[in-house]
């Protein structure tokens, strides 16, 4: 008599029919799972900074991360099962987050395998439809919910008697509105992308420029504005609480003879003139046979920089080579002037 | 205490916050174009209902990457730059004149206000900015366009009041915590933050006061007359040496609306221009009169606007009462305290003059026996049917020189002639006396005064800005 022993080195029927047994399980089970299969990234490497190839593709070997990830155009429906959980909304800066926000999910492998061609890994996005919210506050598009496998691996209680394995469980989590799932959820140029109506960008992007909209009406101008042009300047005192205008006007509500980036040769006394070849422009006052400097125009764009900084940054110039090319002025540092190829 | 509020935290964290409000991302080439994203910016304790507003009350909702939040650290009060609490700044500025018609500034002075500001309190507020990303590539390309702007600190204003003078305040960066995610992640794949700290020593403003000025024409600074404040005994041991300092100071003395006022009989007639030095003609080649009620309205009651121009204000209402006086220096002293001295009444038809009545007992002694009358001697002379016949004691001043022999002298212009009972003399011989001299006319009462070179009215004529003062 052989001795008496469940396991066996080759799947036998028994898997098999063990093996059916448990996808009919989760296929009568289960709920309906749309996956999203992650099947690469946008190869731009022109920074030349990844390895492998095809499921196996790494973008960014520093970082170790996939960034612009490749989704497959077509949806594979899924059966899968979980424990459905209290939602409790923890409240970080970041927004609201589900306390108990990772799920648990468990799939049947070999169905996994047969209709993905292989198990559910990390970064494939899963969709519930079970969890399709239909009453938004406000009204607006019935949205399903979606997670992204961070984890996956086969759990405890999807071994059989004889020790083989038949479940896969992943660890889901919510996914965010970020390059990853941009084939997804689209830039959000079109009306129908699905990031105009799940993400909360649009409203966090209209909370931010309502807020600089505010901003901007305590301060219109760049720092050393002042606004002073509806107070009266006697140009003749320097007396204190003298207040000339900012804004390249002349003070009193007089008028400009002019403004260009020399002075005019038939100027009279009194005249104001406003010179643009100055940095920011300059209103000058003909005093005899000299042109006396009176104020500045500080009516410059707001920039998060110092004015000198600002050049720099907010640098659209380009420059023209003898060759006939052109190129931008603004450069980064390591990038300026590089050699050619020959 | 009464309540205030200026929402000066406020604006503080509105200009802060506007640091962050145009950063982008790239979110790398796809089909050769390269996507970028906005990274919105908001204060970081909302409340929970926001949050579910924002969320549209459904967990489906997915939450954005990348993303800044900012908070209040701390509010820590900063000692080291605290002041003289007592200090409290006086600026006198003027608005330009306010057409209510046209709803326009015009180029004329208008309402002259005097802005007292007490030492604001100095405290350092603490903002953390936390950088929500979802990959390390979008966090340093957040991170290297915000460190290049604080070399070491950026410069804002928080609002463009030129009165304000706490408006530009420093945001140093401090602190870079440079994520929330402990190496290697662990079980929890949570989204990585950057927390950036920056201080930013502000000042709290109690309210200040803002007066239309009472002080009608003139201002008085106390300003120190030197080169070097060593020569005012200035020692870096002395604390406060400007409050040690005792009254030796000069008086500056300015007029802010530069009106000047000429008297004539019994008009105070106000001028917007100045005259030049011979007083012929002006600056502009023009006199303007101004309206006295541009300066008396300033301490009219207020309309419920709070508006001068309201027409609720009831011109009857402008306080000129019957004890308000005009003051006159006649002297060449801007300091000189004997003014002389006339009650003011409004007058009802012209706005551009008073009603002058002077206090006879303001004008400078006089220093000659007063006259009977001022006389043209090509004209009249005594016992003519006009002037009355000689008695003893009759004194005349000379318009012209004395030709022909119905006087019985000689005498020239400007000369005073008086009778001793048996003939006329100069009493008064113009071409020898070259200091001043004040004589009443007995005829009309008024004075006058000779400055060596001719008679003129001891108080009437032009009245150059800081030598005249209205008091109501």
């Amino acid at each position: 008599m052989p001795r008496l022993s469940l396991w066996n080195k080759n799947k036998t029927n028994d898997y098999d029919f063990q093996d059916k047994i448990i996808a009919e399980n989760i296929n009568a089970g289960g709920t309906g799972v749309y996956v999203h299969k992650y099947i690469g990234t946008y190869t731009d490497d022109s920074a030349n900074t990844s390895v492998g190839t095809g499921d196996l593709y790494i973008q960014d070997v520093l970082f170790l991360e996939n960034r612009d990830r490749k989704y497959d155009t077509d949806i594979y429906e899924l059966r899968g099962t979980y424990n459905v959980s209290e939602p409790e909304f923890d409240l970080t800066q970041f927004g609201l987050f589900m306390a108990n926000n990772d799920l648990q999910m468990t799939f049947h492998m070999n169905t996994l395998a047969s209709l993905l061609g292989r198990r559910l890994m990390s970064g494939d996005v899963l969709e519930l439809p079970h969890l399709r919210d239909d009453l938004l506050l406000g009204g607006g598009d019935a949205v399903n919910r979606f997670f992204v496998v961070s984890d996956a691996g086969r759990p405890a209680e999807g071994y059989d008697a004889r020790w083989w394995p038949h479940l896969w469980k992943v660890k889901l989590t919510n996914i965010t509105d970020s390059p990853e799932y941009r084939d997804i959820l689209g830039t959000g140029d079109q009306a129908d992308d699905l990031r105009n109506i799940l993400s909360t960008y649009k409203t966090e992007i209209a909370i931010s420029d309502k807020v600089m909209e505010m901003a901007a009406e305590e301060m219109p101008y760049d720092s050393g504005y002042s606004e002073g042009g509806h107070l009266y300047v006697d140009v003749n005192s320097n007396k204190p609480g003298v207040h000339f205008t900012a804004d390249g006007t002349p003070p009193n509500g007089a008028t400009l003879v002019g403004s260009g980036t020399s002075f005019p040769v038939d100027a009279s006394n009194g005249d104001y003139f406003l010179r643009t070849d100055f940095s920011p422009n300059r209103l000058f006052l003909k005093v005899n046979a000299v042109w006396q400097k009176i104020s500045d125009d500080r009516r410059e764009t707001w920039a998060a920089a110092n004015r000198l900084l600002t050049t720099f940054i907010n640098n659209d110039n380009t420059t023209t080579n003898t060759d006939g090319t052109t190129a931008p002025e603004k450069t980064s540092i390591s990038k300026a002037v590089k050699p050619k190829a020959d | 205490m009464d309540y205030f509020y200026d929402a000066q935290i406020r604006r503080y964290l509105l200009q802060f916050m506007r640091i962050f409000k145009e950063f982008k991302v790239s979110e790398g080439k796809r089909d050769g174009v390269t996507y970028y994203n906005r990274t919105p910016v908001r204060y970081a304790d909302m409340s929970r209902m926001v949050a579910h507003i924002l969320k549209k009350g459904s967990e489906n909702m997915v939450n954005s990457t990348p993303f800044m939040a900012c908070s209040i650290q701390s509010l820590l009060i900063a000692r080291d730059r605290t002041q003289d609490p007592m200090l409290v700044d006086t600026v006198q500025v003027s608005e330009r004149e306010y057409n209510t018609g046209t709803a326009s500034y015009t180029g004329e002075q208008g309402n002259l206000y005097t802005t007292k500001k007490i030492m604001p309190v100095p405290y350092n507020l603490t903002l953390n900015v936390d950088v929500w990303t979802g990959n390390t590539d979008q966090k340093l390309q957040l991170l290297e366009q915000v460190l290049v702007l604080f070399n070491p600190s950026l410069q804002l204003q928080q609002n463009s009041n030129p009165m304000d003078w706490t408006q530009l305040f420093e945001v140093e960066l401090t602190d870079i915590q440079w994520s929330s995610r402990s190496v290697p992640a662990g079980v929890d794949e949570t989204i990585d933050v950057a927390t950036l700290t920056f201080v930013l020593p502000i000042w709290i403003n109690p309210p200040a006061q803002v007066k239309r000025q009472k002080i009608i024409n003139t201002i008085h600074a106390n300003v120190y007359n030197t080169d070097s404040i060593n020569d005012m005994g200035f020692d870096d041991d002395i604390y406060d040496f400007f409050r040690t300092i005792d009254g030796q100071m000069e008086l500056t003395s300015i007029t802010p609306n530069n009106y000047w006022v000429d008297i004539s009989g019994t008009e105070a007639v106000l001028y917007k221009t100045a005259p030049t030095s011979d007083g012929s003609t002006y600056d502009d080649g023009t006199t303007v009169k101004a309206n006295w009620n541009d300066l008396l309205e300033i301490l009219s009651p207020q309309g419920a606007s709070g508006t001068l121009g309201n027409s609720s204000v009831n011109i009857d209402d402008i306080p000129l009462t019957s004890g308000s006086t005009l003051q006159l220096n006649v002297t060449d002293d801007l300091d000189s305290t004997g003014l002389i001295t006339g009650s003011v009444v409004r007058n009802t038809i012209d706005s551009n003059k008073l009603v002058f009545t002077l206090d006879s007992d303001t004008l400078p002694s006089n220093t000659e026996t007063a006259l009977t009358k001022i006389v043209n001697p090509l004209q009249n002379y005594p016992g003519d049917g006009t002037l009355a016949a000689v008695s003893t004691g009759q004194r005349y001043l000379l318009t012209n020189e004395i030709v022909g022999d119905d006087w019985g002298i000689s005498a020239d212009k400007d000369d005073i002639v008086e009778y001793d009972g048996s003939k006329w003399f100069i009493q008064f011989d113009a071409s020898s006396i070259s200091i001043i001299k004040y004589v009443s006319n007995s005829y009309t009462g008024k004075q006058y005064k000779w400055d060596g070179k001719e008679w003129t009215s001891s108080h009437e004529g032009a009245y150059n800005p800081g030598f005249w003062k209205l008091n109501i």
